[in-house]
């Protein structure tokens, strides 16, 4: 990248932001700028994204959405005509209108229908009939008892109606100590029942209004689109600086930006075409650079993923990406583990390949993962949880005997060396991909501090050894603690002890580990844990055959019901649904495992060793990017 | 009396409790978080779903432990009735674990949920605090397994 600074006159400034837009290659350096058509396009931004958020709730339907006749012609006056117009009406207030009356009227709705249950027992009467009896004389207040209440009355009291638990009734000329009397309400049954009725048809009519505006969601769409590139345009414009004390005619601004080196020349012909002032030179150590990945075809299937995830690599970091890829690859295997599984995947993701014109780079990855996830099952004699005595013997023989299942079943101890094989493939992986993070941090060192990282991957491969002896070990297999690894692992402390704060000089470099003393003995612990971390790729491929072998018991179970027919027909029925939901809820949980775990490998353990915070900006030029929608779906 | 037998439906129950009260507090935040979008008419993101059912995982490491314990389990009591209360011991305090693990797990989805649905950033930084909370339960899982030779 290239940090670049432009120079335009100021009397033109808009016309020289338009050509830079053209160009589209210049990443602008982020400014908190104000102005006030920033604030009304930012406004207007907000209220259209209302308005389409309105609109979303009602479903498009081919056809219907014409063809409701409405009063006030709604139709009429948003046709794709008038909205592709020179005057365009305001689409977006008058769905805003719409749904702040819809609102309204839904809480009068609410109140109302309150009011009602609250009124409903005393039936229809004139509530305005109370106030002209006591204008006669005739003073009557009533009350909602309950049957205690009631029952401790003198008499004198007229008894309206009663249920189980309450009595109405009114008492003439006083009132009853102790009790509130029932609040009178403002209009009868009847009224209440009218405002409702009117309440409900409006709500009908907006309901219509509204649908039938729901087929102009796209241009809303587009007009959002617009929205967003003058919302660019505007702080871009006000981003400017100007220069100060200069006669207008002459004044100048400036603006800040980054290009990536190899697109520098067109950016170069654009300052030459418009006689703009251009000034390229390597960005500082203070400048936050953008970041834009170049990569192989095939490390470029992990960009879905880390797009989706939002990590960017800062522009001074190392680009992991075909690592991440690779290893991704392997813990989806590991943690999907069946090759039923795999085998979906792989149907799925060739299907929408085959079916899609554009062939998305999700889908391809998809494929991948796919691949990974069979090869895995098959290797370990996994399908869809079956039990690998119930499976043929040419799926058996084709696993691989050390990680197998069909191994693991012919005896306790079998069982136990598959398992710590599985263990050993765990923690291996883990000091490979750890290793290869310091490998790609020394590659990118020029000084002594390689020795560190040197260092940290003899402390790896020394603790790989404890963590085998320690935990791997068990009643089948007992795995030997080396001395050697000790010796290794203490070698490989004590370079990262000199140089890992390596500066220019050793002296002060082992003064600074000193100072951190604690932190570099909790090292230690961070070098077991990042090693023991890698085990849930084990466990939680464990967790998820786990699950099939029980939903494959329980379809069993059931499956095997006896009795008539129509019973089996039945229990088949039912043994299939199971299977086929519990599956499909594996398959999910083991997606937000893959989520959960195989990201995180990557992106704590694997990143914290290659010394990667993520802590970058994606590349995205200032430039044109929408056409104009048509507004007919 | 099995002490042993105990254990190992103590480990599955615990842990299921502890993923159903994950579940829970979890759940409620999504909700509150989809809640929150409908009323602004944002669109609901359905990615919320993985911090409500992260959870549920430690049921099923509940339960694979609780399976192993029953296989050695029996035999420990008749040989070794000491190891029936290891199995016991170990049973109680990797249940509770696990199920703290879950409960854990919960909270931070929850936090993790209210805050993508209000901001839309930073999904994978809070997924990564839910992962670490489950590791709680699988080093737990794990070691209990190697503690007892299972």
């Amino acid at each position: 990248m290239k940090k670049v600074s432009l120079v335009v006159m100021e009397k033109n400034r808009e016309v020289s932001l338009e050509k830079l837009r053209e160009a589209g290659v210049l990443h602008l350096e982020k400014r908190n700028v104000r102005s006030d058509e920033l604030t009304k396009l930012l406004d207007r931004k907000a209220k259209t994204e209302t308005a389409l958020g309105v609109l979303r709730s009602y479903p498009l339907e081919n056809g219907a959405a014409g063809k409701i006749p409405l009063d006030g012609g709604e139709q009429d006056v948003f046709s794709s005509d008038t909205l592709n117009g020179e005057t365009p009406p305001d689409l977006v207030a008058r769905i805003l209108e719409l749904g702040d009356e819809k609102k309204a009227l839904q809480e009068q709705l609410l109140v109302n229908t309150k009011e009602r249950s609250r009124i409903e027992k005393w039936g229809n009467f004139d509530p305005r009939s109370f106030a002209e009896f006591a204008e006669k004389g005739i003073v009557l207040i009533p009350y909602e008892l309950s049957r205690k209440a009631y029952e401790s009355l003198p008499e004198g009291i007229i008894v309206l109606g009663q249920d189980k638990t309450t009595v109405r009734v009114l008492s003439v000329g006083k009132e009853i100590p102790g009790e509130s009397p029932w609040v009178l309400p403002e209009h009868s049954l009847a009224e209440i029942d009218a405002l409702l009725a009117d309440i409900r048809d409006k709500l009908a009519d907006i309901e219509n209004r509204l649908q039938a505006l729901a087929c102009r969601q796209a241009s809303l769409e587009g007009e959002q689109k617009i929205l967003l590139e003058r919302i660019e345009f505007e702080t871009a414009r006000a981003g400017m600086e100007t220069a100060d004390n200069v006669p207008a005619e002459f004044t100048v601004s400036w603006l800040t930006g980054f290009v990536p080196q190899d697109e520098l020349g067109v950016l170069k012909r654009a300052a030459a075409e418009n006689g703009w002032a251009l000034l390229a030179d390597d960005p500082g150590e203070d400048d936050n650079v953008p970041t834009k990945l170049k990569n192989n075809p095939l490390a470029s299937l992990i960009r879905p993923l880390t797009d989706f995830l939002e990590v960017v690599p800062g522009y001074n970091e190392i680009d992991i990406s075909g690592f991440f890829l690779f290893f991704f690859v392997i813990f989806f295997g590991m943690i999907f583990g069946d090759a039923g599984y795999g085998a979906l995947i792989i149907l799925a993701s060739v299907i929408g390949i085959l079916k899609s014109a554009k062939k998305p780079p999700i889908l391809k990855l998809l494929l991948l993962l796919g691949l990974s996830n069979f090869t895995w099952g098959l290797l370990t004699c996994s399908w869809f949880g079956v039990k690998a005595a119930l499976l043929p013997d040419v799926l058996k023989n084709i696993s691989l005997p050390l990680i197998s299942n069909a191994t693991a079943d012919r005896s306790a101890m079998d069982q136990a060396i598959v398992r710590q094989n599985l263990m050993i493939l765990c923690f291996s992986l883990a000091l490979l991909q750890l290793s290869i993070g310091h490998i790609l941090a020394i590659v990118h060192t020029k000084s002594l501090k390689i020795l560190a990282h040197i260092g940290n991957i003899a402390m790896l491969g020394g603790m790989y050894f404890v963590i085998l002896s320690l935990i791997a070990s068990n009643e089948a297999r007992q795995i030997p603690l080396y001395p050697l690894a000790i010796y290794v692992f203490a070698g490989g402390f004590l370079l990262n002890f000199v140089f890992a704060s390596y500066e220019g000089s050793i002296g002060r470099s082992i003064l600074e580990s000193l100072k951190n003393i604690i932190s570099v003995i909790l090292g230690i612990a961070n070098v077991f844990s990042d090693i023991m971390s890698y085990i849930r790729l084990w466990a939680v491929g464990l967790a998820g055959a786990a699950i099939a072998d029980t939903v494959d018991t329980m379809a069993l179970q059931i499956g095997g019901i006896a009795g008539p027919v129509v019973v089996r027909f039945m229990v088949f029925i039912l043994a299939g649904g199971l299977l086929i939901f519990g599956h499909g809820l594996n398959l999910v949980l083991n997606m937000l495992s893959v989520l959960v775990h195989g990201v995180r490998l990557n992106t704590l353990e694997f990143s914290g060793h290659v010394g990667l915070t993520w802590a970058g900006t994606a590349y995205k030029p200032f430039a044109k990017r929408t056409i104009r929608v048509s507004t007919d779906r | 009396m099995n002490l042993g037998l105990i254990g190992a439906g103590l480990v599955m129950g615990l842990s299921a409790v502890g993923s159903a009260i994950g579940i829970g507090i979890a759940g409620q935040a999504v909700i509150g978080a989809w809640k929150k979008c409908y009323i602004a008419n944002k669109p609901a993101p359905m990615t919320l779903l993985a911090f409500g059912g992260a959870p549920l995982t430690q049921t099923f490491y509940g339960y694979i432990l609780g399976f192993l314990f029953m296989k050695p389990a029996a035999l420990a009591v008749v040989n070794d009735p000491q190891r029936g209360s290891l199995f016991l011991g170990i049973g109680i305090a990797s249940g509770l674990a696990i199920a703290f693990s879950a409960i854990a797990q919960g909270k931070a989805g929850a936090a993790g949920a209210d805050a993508t649905g209000e901001t839309g950033k930073g999904f994978v930084n809070y997924m990564m605090i839910v992962g670490i909370c489950e590791t709680v339960a699988i080093f737990a899982m794990v070691l209990s397994m190697i503690s007892l030779s299972l």
